[in-house]
């Protein structure tokens, strides 16, 4: 009786203390699924009558978790220019934890403006995203600020200065190429105003000399299109109209978001 | 010399249990230990982070896994000392059967 009473204790003992190895093992094997990472490299690419060229990652890892904002510098060659920055937490312990207060938040930038901020989205327990768009009119700097959640034990903050800079020429400048992880490939935004070109076979249009691509559905003035239909519009306009595309730079090429020309304004869609 | 052999049974049988509560709760005194030192340290890590002292980071795993590892080994502690606890409860052992 004694004995049963041991060997049944021991088993429940091995059972007990593998509990929490075993619980790691599912939790790894469910978290396992590869994420697609993009290595962010020095980019450079000419807009419309500047360039922009971009450095990697800034990392900062005081305490247990990462923060990491893509690109860490900038060179433009002419003011107005706006750049997307792109912001990540690795966390060291999934989410949500006991200090779930934690919060990314991004300075006041000297000569630029921050056009656009994007709320931070949770994409994994253990990774959280941001970006925004900055319009940069001089050199400067803006700094991005990770705050553990109040009472965290392991980290109290966590910065990364993005640095910018408005220089003649962009491509004379040398770049220390830093390697890191991003989600997202960091992307270029401008707004080109001219009159068009249009090209139905390559579907695009150009203006000043550069090539925009106007792909997928839109929605012009509360009616949907397709991108034949408002290039073929575009195309019927009597010249000389002037347009202004706001465009934003991926994956090498320029893609139209927004177009306006006669009252009319045509947002690209989700389709 | 039947009842010899299994005197000498009963008696290597009661070595080993002798053996066992040795092992059982000596690991389970170092395994409290350990967890109360690492449970204390998680208790004071968000005031030790207001004047910028850390916890280490391997801590909560520490405790979790150390505290498992009590928690098995207890069960092992509650079957070596089952009659003790059921007399406590105020159950009485059963009558064993008389050899006749």
């Amino acid at each position: 009786m004694m004995r049963a009473r041991i060997v049944i204790a021991i088993v429940l003992c091995i059972v007990i203390v593998l509990l929490p190895v075993i619980t790691n093992i599912l939790e790894n094997y469910v978290t396992s699924t590869p994420r697609q990472y993009t290595q962010p490299s020095t980019t450079t690419f000419i807009a419309s009558g500047g360039e922009v060229r971009f450095t990697g990652c800034g990392e900062s890892h005081e305490g247990a978790d990462t923060l990491i904002v893509c690109p860490s510098e900038i060179f433009v060659s002419e003011a107005g220019i706006i750049v997307r920055v792109n912001i990540t937490v690795k966390f060291k312990h999934a989410q949500p934890c006991p200090y779930s207060d934690w919060e990314i938040s991004v300075g006041t930038p000297s000569n630029a403006e921050i056009v656009n901020e994007s709320k931070t989205e949770l994409v994994d327990p253990y990774t959280a995203v941001k970006y925004f768009y900055i319009r940069i009119q001089g050199n400067g700097t803006v700094t991005v600020v990770y705050e553990y959640g109040s009472g965290c034990p392991y980290g109290a903050e966590e910065g990364v200065a993005v640095k910018y800079y408005v220089v003649e020429s962009v491509s004379s400048v040398a770049l220390e190429q830093t390697t890191s992880l991003t989600e997202s490939t960091t992307s270029a935004y401008k707004v080109f105003e001219g009159i068009p070109n249009v090209s139905l076979e390559s579907k695009s249009l150009q203006i000043n000399g550069t090539s925009i691509e106007v792909r997928g559905s839109w929605v012009c003035n509360g009616e949907e299109l397709k991108w034949r239909d408002v290039l073929t519009e575009l195309s019927q306009l009597p010249p000389p109209t002037k347009v202004v595309v706001e465009a934003v730079y991926e994956e090498g090429v320029w893609k139209a978001t927004k177009i306006e020309f006669n009252n009319t304004t045509c947002v690209r869609g989700e389709g | 010399m039947n009842s010899i052999i299994l005197h000498a049974l009963g008696v290597r049988v009661k070595m080993r249990i002798i053996v066992l509560r040795k092992i059982v709760s000596l690991s389970l005194f170092v395994l409290w230990v350990v967890t109360g030192i690492t449970g204390i340290l998680l208790l004071i890590g968000p005031l030790l982070a207001k004047i910028e002292v850390y916890v280490p980071t391997v801590i909560p795993g520490i405790h979790t896994y150390v505290g498992f590892g009590a928690l098995g080994i207890s069960m092992i502690h509650i079957a070596l000392n089952w009659d003790v606890l059921k007399s406590y409860m105020g159950i009485k052992p059963k009558p064993k059967a008389r050899r006749e």
